[in-house]
């Protein structure tokens, strides 16, 4: 199969079960709850060593959100509850009850319950006031600018981490503009983020090392400056890969992104892109499989 | 199923109870069941037949038309459902109810909702003293649900409410909010003097100043809080013809009170724009 030239990879990628929330940020303007939204997703790119993925969903304009202000929608994958729940607390309490003039919404109405600002509250010292209407309950805690409003639950339901496909390219520079085209067109999606720096990661991870402390180590198959030394999965016109690792709610939403993203990026003349493939573990690990002929036919 | 409809065949001249009326208590009756039912009328009691004439299936919506200021207890503890009352009500509408709707075309007297723990009242008309406040013996008011007036209300709206939301369309009398525990209370008209004495939490939102403010609440300050647009956009969201009036809130000056008992309650006062 091929599209504009690109040999697509007859092969899947594997991803496997997360648990996800989506948490709704605002602020007086957009600069600001971007800025809250920056915070709380960064060092965010995988659960190997962050403690979870985040990323940002989209922004939403005033009419979506809770409060009538310019917002974001972050999600955040955990692989348990737990850590779900610490990752939410320190999160929210470090970067989004920090930022002057937010405030911080559930962005799910069903799934299973989870703290949001239930203990944030403290941070109020007693001053905090509750305020339920209807079947949410906000917490609003003095801080210096004023209040910061903040849900006392949202819920959290079952996620996909690990969705994924490789660039294959000329050079780096053929690669880093198809990556660019991909995530701008996949950036539309809903239910979906790529965790990592600008939605691109370069150091593709294979389970397990010859050193028995990691867990990961660097994709040699796939490192161009390995060729001569180890079974390449490189042919030798292609000089860089670069890969797009996408997190989402629902396998419909992946499959959606991963077929607009590759799409993009084999779009253009002379783009230098040569092949596309998938990162898997030979179906072993992962209960989702993302076929990508299967996905772009 | 068409709703069980009551009308009154002659305006009451004495107090007529009708606490036990109510969909979820009706379910299940014949209409000639239903018609032998007796109600306390004065010092007697008289069947609901002679009273009323009554049309329509037993179903989850019960309709009492050409009330008077005689008809007291209307929705009392009622549960489930939808109640819709036509006329002039008379005292403890709504009283105890924990859960459906009353909706209510006209006015109604004194304890509106009081004690009630769930559902909704929505009135077009004014309310007496006491609306979603005390029941006789009880240490709270008003624990849950919603009170909406379409014209005015009386003395002491709120009064140890403990839960809930009441929003006034027009004016509030005194005192409104009196000993309030917790909950909310929104005044689009003019409030009467003293709002929140005694409040230990809760908010009252008021779109202008109070006739005379309650001098044991400190100012805090004018201010544009986010919980303002929750608190604006959950009343929208339940009557969206509110929407243009409650614009006047942007912006606030917070009053924290009552400073006799904690100060953790507030008076928000719109900002004049």
């Amino acid at each position: 199969m091929k599209i504009n030239g690109v040999l697509i990879d007859n092969t899947f990628a594997e991803a496997f079960p997360m648990k996800a929330t989506r948490l709704i940020i605002t602020a007086m303007n957009d600069t600001w709850a971007n800025h809250a939204a920056q915070a709380l997703t960064g060092f965010a790119t995988s659960v190997i060593a962050c403690g979870c993925e985040a990323g940002i969903e989209r922004p939403l304009t005033p009419s979506e959100t809770p409060d009538g202000r310019p917002g974001v929608a972050v999600l955040l994958f955990t692989m348990s509850k737990k850590e779900l729940g610490k990752q939410i607390q320190n999160r929210v309490g470090q970067c989004v009850l920090t930022s002057p003039t937010s405030a911080c919404f559930a962005g799910f109405d069903e799934g299973e319950p989870i703290d949001l600002g239930k203990q944030l509250r403290f941070f109020g010292d007693g001053y905090q006031i509750s305020k339920k209407l209807g079947t949410r309950r906000y917490w609003r805690i003095p801080v210096m600018d004023g209040e910061f409003l903040c849900e006392e639950m949202t819920r959290f339901t079952k996620g996909i981490g690990g969705g994924n496909f490789l660039m294959l390219a000329r050079d780096q520079a053929a690669a880093l503009a198809a990556s660019e085209r991909a995530v701008a067109a996949m950036q539309k999606i809903r239910g979906v983020i790529m965790p990592f720096p600008g939605g691109v990661v370069r150091s593709g991870s294979k389970v397990g090392s010859k050193y028995k402390a990691l867990l990961a180590s660097t994709n040699h198959p796939f490192c161009p400056t390995l060729r001569g030394a180890v079974s390449s999965a490189l042919t030798p016109d292609i000089g860089a890969v670069l890969e797009i690792v996408i997190d989402g709610l629902d396998v419909a939403s992946i499959e959606e992104a991963t077929r607009v993203g590759i799409r993009a990026a084999c779009r253009g003349r002379g783009h230098g892109l040569i092949r596309i493939s998938a990162g898997n573990y030979g179906g072993s690990l992962g209960p989702y499989h993302f076929h990508l002929r299967k996905i772009l036919r | 199923m068409s709703a069980l409809i009551f009308e009154l065949l002659d305006p009451p001249g004495r107090s007529l109870d009708l606490a036990g009326l109510n969909p979820a208590s009706l379910a299940g009756k014949s209409l000639d069941a239903i018609r032998r039912l007796r109600l306390p009328y004065g010092r007697r009691r008289k069947a609901l037949g002679d009273l009323f004439k009554v049309s329509g299936d037993a179903s989850s919506e019960l309709s009492i038309l050409g009330v008077n200021r005689h008809c007291h207890q209307i929705g009392r503890g009622m549960a489930d459902g939808i109640l819709v009352v036509r006329g002039h009500a008379g005292d403890g509408l709504g009283r105890e109810m924990s859960g459906g709707q009353i909706r209510a075309k006209g006015n109604a007297g004194d304890g509106v909702g009081a004690g009630m723990t769930g559902g909704s009242i929505t009135l077009t008309g004014s309310v007496g003293d006491r609306a979603g406040g005390l029941v006789p013996g009880a240490t709270r008011g008003m624990n849950e649900g919603m009170i909406r007036i379409g014209k005015s209300a009386g003395a002491r709206t709120g009064e140890r409410m403990r839960r809930g939301f009441i929003v006034i369309a027009g004016d509030a009398g005194a005192h409104t909010g009196e000993r309030m525990i917790a909950g909310t209370i929104v005044v689009l008209g003019q409030c009467g003097v003293h709002p929140g004495i005694g409040m230990r939490r809760g908010t009252l939102l008021l779109a202008k100043a109070p006739t005379s403010m309650t001098p044991t609440f400190n100012d805090c300050g004018e201010f544009e809080l986010a919980i303002i647009a929750i608190l604006k956009n959950y009343i929208a969201s339940h009557d969206r013809r509110l929407k243009r009036r409650l614009e006047i809130f942007t912006r606030a000056r917070r009053w924290c009170g009552d400073m006799s008992y904690g100060g953790k309650g507030e008076i928000f006062i719109a900002s004049e724009n």
